[in-house]
């Protein structure tokens, strides 16, 4: 049932309100969160930038919850990417072992193969997540929507009562 | 910038500190508790955590660590513990703790449950005991318990011995015992008599060989006898006569070279076999240790029986002891930086750690003072330790510290246990050290004996030990020195046989004695050296008693073996002597006719020589009576 209003409000908010920027932001946020494994200090500092920026929540939730299923299947790539990173490569050794020594750093858990593996594939598709998502909206927004407005599977996900249900409390007042 | 940041930020986190609040004491306890469970593989309890903030800390009442042998005691249990972590190393994800107080700690204690916990599968079936300090394996060796199994477990793996004369007479079985396939000299003679066939014919071979030499003999003579001094009528008549004995007397000298070849390589041969026949002796000697072996009868020396009485539990003792050595051993590892790649589960990856010397490891308790309370709560069922245990980090190389355990125990004010250890991950090679020493503990029973010779039981007796181990690398040393004194025992039932009556009448007599213990491995190979001074008493009357008649026995099988044996023997023996005969026979007759020939040639040769040596006389003596008359002439 989440899911599906989770899904409902992402189509909602493709289609009107904020603007693409903020839309691919916090989308863009919500797929370092998804890919990073939890309980991490950049993990903290993503959830605070997109809490201090104006990002659209929905997007970001909905893009850690499509991003973590994603991480889930990619988990021994990361794990070996992470391994590579962290043992294989000599030339960072040095800095691996300064970072462990500095204080604040080791509580990112850089030092996990998952972690480092997630993080780095996180930044690395960052910006082609944030431009594509980007376009996309635009594009969603042009011609894309309206045909989705017609599809049977939205008129279905649109009166179901769930979703009426939750048009009704969001009605009452929406904290944002 | 979200306009409503401030409450949209601070609810949650006031209530997510709210929830550490309350929940972070139980959280901690579960975590400790996982962590040690995993460390120890028993049950780890302990009661009332809580922490603190300022210093950041943790105390709890009690910590109980079960045994994992022994579900239902402990391994120790503690009073109060405190301990402060370093906040500023805290920051940088390190848990460093300069002093933990340790109250109370009881070693050995009841358990009101049940402490064990199902043991994880082994993923390898056999893991290694040799490490390097980062726990990589040095070789591929069993673990040492399982490799010390067969040595310390008397009555698994040592035969058993009867002592029941009577019955090993009625039991022996001669006949059987002698069957020749059981005995390798028989089977060594019958390969000896086909090989020495075998070279029979090929020495024949070489002797036809030899024989058709003959012929180049009987062409020499004639050519000898060719040369007819009394055709020799000048100097060139006699040069040629020479050259010609000459030419002989080479042809005959590589006939004898030829033939000293092949001489030596037949006496080599035959000789070879003589050496085989000799080493039969030693197989014999073999053949009747194995009888005696087969026939299962005692050791006249009674060597061991000592062991035997006295080693069943103490062995058991070690073994025990031996797994927590091993234990040790594979838990205290260094990190590395460059750990082999694992398979951990989905989305929990696999932590590697960064060593830097000279800095702080992740994990650093630096110094545990144990106080084992004071003397009224002190509780005289148990050991109550104090001492100290210094620098159990995660990483010896980066704190410089090997962990040394200092401890000294006592139970009911009589009972003292000294423990010195040291554990060494600071180079590439492992180094464990122990030193224990033991006085006036109590022995309210302890088992002698085997099920099936004279099981008996010790009752409150007194024992001292002082047991040394080191364990460097993928080698292992320990020596035990045990007294036992004031010694009462029991027998579980009347003595069976004589020499359960005798070992019986001998403990009987004794209230104390040493026993010595040395386990050790080199290599690959483990041993056990046990040595107690009821050897020689024991020896001595055992000897007396039974050495005659365990002699007796002896003797008759050795003598019916030796018969059989040699009876064997004969066949090969006059196989070998016949064969020895026809090629010492038959070179002998070449030899002789080689040399006759030789003698020959030389003789004809002189001759040549001496008609040479007158022929040149009368040629000198012609010339200066021609000289003389020529002067003669001259001066007239």
């Amino acid at each position: 049932m989440f899911w599906l209003k989770l899904v409902k409000n992402f189509i909602k908010i493709l289609r009107e309100g904020q603007t693409p920027a903020q839309i691919a932001g916090g989308f863009a946020l919500g797929s370092i969160l998804g890919l990073s494994p939890m309980l991490t200090l950049q993990g903290l500092l993503v959830w605070l930038i997109i809490l201090v920026l104006d990002v659209n929540l929905s997007a970001a939730t909905f893009s850690l919850g499509l991003f973590a299923l994603i991480a889930y299947f990619f988990d021994p790539i990361f794990h070996r990417l992470g391994y590579f990173l962290l043992v294989d490569i000599n030339g960072l050794k040095a800095l691996w072992a300064t970072l462990s020594n500095a204080p604040i750093t080791p509580l990112t858990r850089f030092n996990n193969t998952v972690v480092m593996g997630s993080f780095v594939t996180a930044i690395i598709l960052f910006a082609p997540i944030y431009f594509g998502m980007k376009k996309f909206v635009v594009v969603y927004r042009a011609t894309l929507g309206v045909r989705m407005h017609k599809t049977k599977i939205y008129q279905i996900i649109d009166r179901s009562s769930l979703v009426q249900w939750y048009k009704r409390v969001r009605s009452l007042g929406d904290v944002l | 910038m979200r306009k409503k940041f401030v409450s949209f930020i601070l609810v949650p986190i006031i209530i997510f500190l709210i929830v550490i609040y309350l929940f972070i004491d139980s959280w901690i306890t579960s975590g400790l508790e996982y962590a040690g469970e995993k460390a120890v593989g028993a049950k780890v309890e302990i009661d009332h955590l809580h922490v603190t903030i300022n210093p950041i800390g943790i105390e709890f009442a009690r910590l109980q660590v079960a045994n994992p042998d022994s579900g239902w005691k402990n391994l120790f249990e503690t009073g109060k513990v405190r301990f402060a972590l370093n906040f500023g190393q805290l920051l940088r994800g390190k848990y460093i703790i300069e002093t933990m107080e340790v109250n109370n700690l009881i070693l050995g204690t009841k358990r009101t449950t049940d402490g064990s916990i199902p043991k994880p599968k082994e993923k390898t079936p056999h893991p290694p005991i040799a490490f390097d300090s980062t726990g990589k394996p040095l070789a591929n060796l069993p673990p040492l318990t399982e490799q010390a199994m067969p040595a310390l477990n008397p009555e698994g793996s040592k035969p058993s011995t009867s002592f029941d004369l009577d019955k090993i007479k009625r039991e022996l079985k001669i006949d059987s015992l002698l069957n020749p396939n059981n005995l390798a000299t028989f089977q060594r003679i019958d390969t000896l008599k086909k090989q020495i066939n075998d070279a029979g014919v090929q020495w024949q071979t070489s002797l036809d060989e030899i024989d058709k030499s003959k012929g180049k003999l009987a062409e020499i003579e004639s050519r000898v006898k060719s040369i007819d001094l009394g055709n020799i009528k000048n100097m060139q008549s006699a040069n040629d006569a020479l050259n010609n004995a000459k030419s002989i007397l080479n042809d005959v000298k590589n006939e004898k070279s030829s033939f000293i070849n092949r001489k030596s390589a037949l006496t080599d041969g035959v000789n070879g076999f003589g050496v085989s026949l000799k080493s039969l002796d030693d197989l014999a000697a073999q053949d009747f240790r194995n009888v005696v072996s087969m026939a299962h009868l005692p050791d006249v020396s009674m060597k061991g029986i000592a062991e035997m009485v006295l080693g069943k539990d103490l062995l058991k003792k070690a073994y025990t002891y031996l797994g927590y050595v091993e234990r040790a051993r594979m838990k205290i590892q260094n990190t590395s930086d460059a750990p082999p790649i694992e398979t951990p589960k989905r989305l929990q990856g696999q932590n590697i750690q960064f060593s830097v010397e000279h800095a702080y490891p992740k994990f650093w308790i630096k110094k545990i003072l144990i106080s084992g309370g004071t003397d009224k709560t002190e509780d005289p069922q148990y050991f109550s330790a104090k001492g100290q245990i210094l620098n159990i980090s995660n990483d010896q190389r980066a704190t410089g510290m090997p962990i040394t355990v200092n401890l000294m125990a006592t139970k009911g004010g009589t009972t003292t246990l000294s423990l010195d250890a040291s554990f060494d991950r600071r180079k590439e090679i492992a180094v464990d050290n122990y030193k224990a020493q033991l006085s006036g503990l109590e022995v309210k029973e302890m088992s002698l004996g085997q099920s099936d010779f004279l099981p008996t039981k010790v009752s409150n007796a007194v024992a001292d030990a002082s047991i040394i181990v080191d364990v460097p690398g993928r080698h292992f040393d320990s020596n035990a020195k045990i007294v036992f004194k004031n010694m009462n025992l029991s027998f579980d039932r009347d003595p069976n046989g004589l020499v359960e009556c005798i070992v019986r009448d001998v403990l009987a007599s004794v209230k104390g004695f040493n026993i010595n213990l040395r386990m050790w491995r080199n290599e690959d190979k483990f041993d056990v050296a046990f040595t107690t001074d009821l050897d020689d008493q024991l020896t001595s009357r055992t000897k007396r008693v039974i050495g005659d008649e365990v002699a007796k026995i002896q003797n008759d099988l050795r003598n019916k073996l030796n018969s059989k044996i040699a009876e064997k023997r004969q066949e090969v023996e006059g196989l070998f002597g016949e064969k020895k005969d026809m090629v010492t026979n038959r070179l002998k007759e070449f030899e002789n006719q080689l040399n006759d020939k030789s003698a020959l040639v030389e003789s004809k040769k002189k001759e040549i020589e001496n008609s040479i040596g007158q022929e040149k006389k009368k040629q000198t003596d012609d010339i200066s009576k021609k000289a003389k008359d020529a002067l003669k002439g001259l001066f007239k």
